[in-house]
């Protein structure tokens, strides 16, 4: 096996909480790239290795809607925090705990971006799709029920377990024996099926 | 998106152009015995592994269980739903 391919098999491995976090899981040694761009404080790479690696991941994730001019290093104490966050408030699932924390902090960030960079922010609008706690109350508050009400269980659990439950394309081709490109298809489907119901949910955009 | 907290907005109150058929059972069913018989197969792998073939083999575990949970909660939905159209 070619060492980028065990790298990528190592990384994609479920492991036990506490296990070290392998530089190839932040997919494709992201964070090694960072600190090499003197964009990560050496500091800020020892709390990403003290992360759970669940949480971990989120960091790759979250730095990707955000553009480069974010300090990674403040992503990272904000990431750390969410998980002690989300330890000390016993939630069932860390790592959605964590990231409903991180999001609402990168949200916050972007919305006052927006509102100081964007010609054409509506604020009355951010302000209906967050909720009073500034969170992404529309967003968050879809659950399963939601989802397969509006989509059907074929299209939804396929939405469901990409979105949700972190499914590879590849693994949910494997279960339901079609290829890749009909899951992929299927998934955009339903997202945008999701997206239209949460638009007309909350009124024309003016 | 969340597993289970109470829905503020009025995503649940919106109409879906068609409710669940019976193809729609039908279809929840084979993948819920196909989930079964995954999760089946994985339990049994799992109580002669190695500890270091555990974690894999428990994590597909979780998924299989998932699925389970996902396709009992909407058939659960649509039986509620039933009930609710049932005449009195």
């Amino acid at each position: 096996m070619s060492p980028r391919l065990d790298r990528e098999r190592r990384a994609t491995e479920p492991r036990e909480p506490g296990q070290p976090l392998l530089r190839a899981d932040l997919h494709g040694g992201q964070v090694a790239r960072w600190a090499r761009a003197g964009r990560l404080h050496p500091a800020s790479r020892e709390v990403i290795a003290a992360l759970d690696p669940a949480v971990g991941q989120l960091l790759y994730w979250s730095c990707r809607d955000l553009d480069a001019s974010v300090e990674l290093d403040d992503v990272v104490q904000t990431l750390a925090l969410a998980q002690l966050e989300a330890q000390a408030a016993a939630e069932p699932s860390l790592r959605l705990g964590a990231q409903r924390r991180l999001r609402r902090w990168v949200w916050r960030v972007r919305w006052g971006r927006g509102r100081q960079r964007r010609l054409a922010w509506d604020d009355a609008r951010m302000q209906s799709l967050a909720g009073p706690d500034s969170g992404l109350a529309a967003a968050e508050e879809i659950v399963w029920d939601d989802v397969v009400r509006l989509l059907g269980w074929r299209d939804g659990v396929l939405v469901w377990l990409w979105a949700v439950e972190e499914w590879s394309l590849s693994e949910l081709s494997a279960w339901r024996a079609v290829s890749k490109q009909h899951i992929w298809r299927r998934v955009r489907r339903g997202l945008a099926r999701l997206r239209a119901a949460l638009a007309a949910d909350h009124g024309p955009r003016r | 998106m969340s597993a289970g907290s109470p829905l503020r907005s009025g995503l649940r109150a919106m109409p879906v152009a068609e409710g669940p058929g019976p193809e729609e059972v039908v279809a929840v069913a084979t993948d819920l015995a196909q989930a079964a018989a995954q999760l089946v197969a994985a339990a049994d792998a799992l109580v002669t592994a190695p500890p270091e073939a555990r974690p894999t083999l428990r994590a597909t575990l979780y998924r299989w269980q998932t699925v389970l949970a996902l396709g009992a909660r909407r058939l659960a939905q649509v039986g509620a739903g039933r009930q609710d159209r049932a005449p009195a």
